[in-house]
């Protein structure tokens, strides 16, 4: 049957719902593969039918109906992964851990850079002169300056905006400033502690 | 409202859906981006997958060179009024061009819209096809002489079950889910998740903790796949 390859690419992105399954190169040229035979019978079919033949046309529309298929699986298939790839940026910040990006093939990459660009230069466009609005940022309305978090993975030592150098070991409490620690939560080296 | 919305989506052609739909839902996300919208867009993985069941059709004309979509016979050609089990994607052209007969799959047919007027609660939508208002939804729109039936049939139904779905939603565990949402199709159990979901955000702001910033979900899946990872 037609588009059987194409269907299981977007299957295989509807099984991994919440994460970047690896990027199925195999899939994608497979896929090409059948729409380039599909298309390439079409065409011998349809310089026959204008040559005075015209029983071919239905098989030139089925034909048409299935090129029209694998071309709808490869786009939604591309079109889902950047979706992620979008929501990572949100999620992780500008650097992805090692293991998702080697699930990113080389143009997907390039669009997270890309991406990365767009977001910075949009964010720092929004304040009048140097200031910028770090999108990414108080996703949550703040209730105070300073939190008390908790470290749950160890980490090291991280130097704060004033300078202060605050000692990460696992499970140590620190009350930090709320804008240095947001970005250490989401990654979930630190623990909000209420 | 949500049946205001669901009279205006199922009467309508599909590419009018799109007009009704920013009209009720215009909010951009976290993300910044529109709403994954209750639609059969062009991108919806749900919708492709959907249209992969088989229906049976009887061609009108005969095909030549196409016999393999006939698995029963062993013909290069596929003849005229032979019976075949298509998948969905392909009727909605062949039947605008004349070239199948299509015959409504059994769940949408008179004695089936029967069951669901006389009591659509009991009934177990999923096992009817996981996809069940979709399916139908599509179904509906090739023009066929029950296509008005049908969808005056699937927009009662979610009628009907709407506020049971409601009331389950805003009064489940989390352990009693799985049997509950059993007899759902794919529509309700989002409905159901998005209920769910919304009754624990108002839990959490009662308890004061929807300031609480907490690790992004995909970070947190992230972590426990690597862990499951290293330890198996």
């Amino acid at each position: 049957m037609f588009a059987q390859k194409g269907v299981e690419l977007i299957q295989e992105l509807e099984r991994a719902k919440d994460f970047l399954p690896p990027f199925n190169e195999d899939g994608v040229r497979q896929v090409l593969e059948e729409m380039r035979a599909l298309f390439e019978e079409n065409q011998r079919d349809a310089s026959s039918a204008v040559a005075g033949e015209s029983e071919y046309i239905t098989s030139v529309h089925i034909r048409h109906c299935a090129l029209e298929r694998n071309k709808r699986c490869l786009m939604a298939y591309l079109y889902n992964r950047l979706e992620r790839i979008k929501e990572h940026r949100w999620h992780f910040g500008s650097v992805l851990p090692a293991d998702i990006k080697a699930n990113i093939c080389e143009p997907e990459a390039q669009f997270f850079i890309k991406y990365n660009k767009s977001l910075a230069a949009y964010m720092k466009s929004i304040g009048e002169g140097s200031y910028s609005l770090d999108l990414t940022q108080n996703l949550k309305p703040p209730k105070n300056l300073y939190i008390q978090v908790k470290c749950i993975t160890e980490f090291g030592e991280f130097e704060t905006e004033d300078g202060d150098i605050v000692v990460l070991k696992k499970n140590s409490l620190h009350l930090l400033p709320r804008v240095q620690c947001e970005l250490l939560i989401a990654q979930g080296i630190l623990e909000h502690v209420s | 409202m949500a049946a205001r919305f669901l009279e205006d989506y199922l009467s309508l052609n599909p590419w009018r859906k799109q007009i009704i739909l920013s009209n009720y839902y215009d909010r951009v996300d976290h993300f910044g981006r529109l709403p994954k919208r209750y639609t059969p867009n062009y991108f919806s993985i749900e919708d492709i997958v959907l249209q992969d069941v088989r229906v049976s059709c009887k061609f009108e004309v005969s095909v030549p060179k196409l016999g393999m979509l006939d698995q029963s016979a062993d013909d290069q050609d596929l003849k005229q009024g032979s019976k075949v089990e298509l998948p969905f994607w392909m009727v909605p052209t062949l039947h605008a061009k004349k070239v199948i007969t299509f015959e409504i799959p059994r769940h949408y047919k008179v004695n089936y819209r029967q069951i669901l007027q006389a009591d659509s609660i009991v009934v177990d939508l999923h096992k009817w096809g996981p996809y069940f208002y979709d399916l139908g939804h599509h179904v509906a729109n090739l023009d066929l002489k029950d296509s008005i039936d049908i969808k005056k049939s699937l927009f009662q139904t979610l009628l009907n079950r709407l506020r049971h779905i409601m009331d389950m939603s805003q009064h489940s565990t989390h352990h009693e889910t799985v049997h509950l949402i059993a007899n759902l199709d794919e529509l309700e159990r989002k409905l159901f998740a998005v209920g769910q979901l919304s009754y624990r955000s108002y839990k959490e702001w009662v308890r004061r903790e929807s300031s609480k910033i907490n690790t992004a979900a995909l970070v947190a899946s992230h972590r426990k796949r690597k862990f499951a990872e290293v330890t198996v």
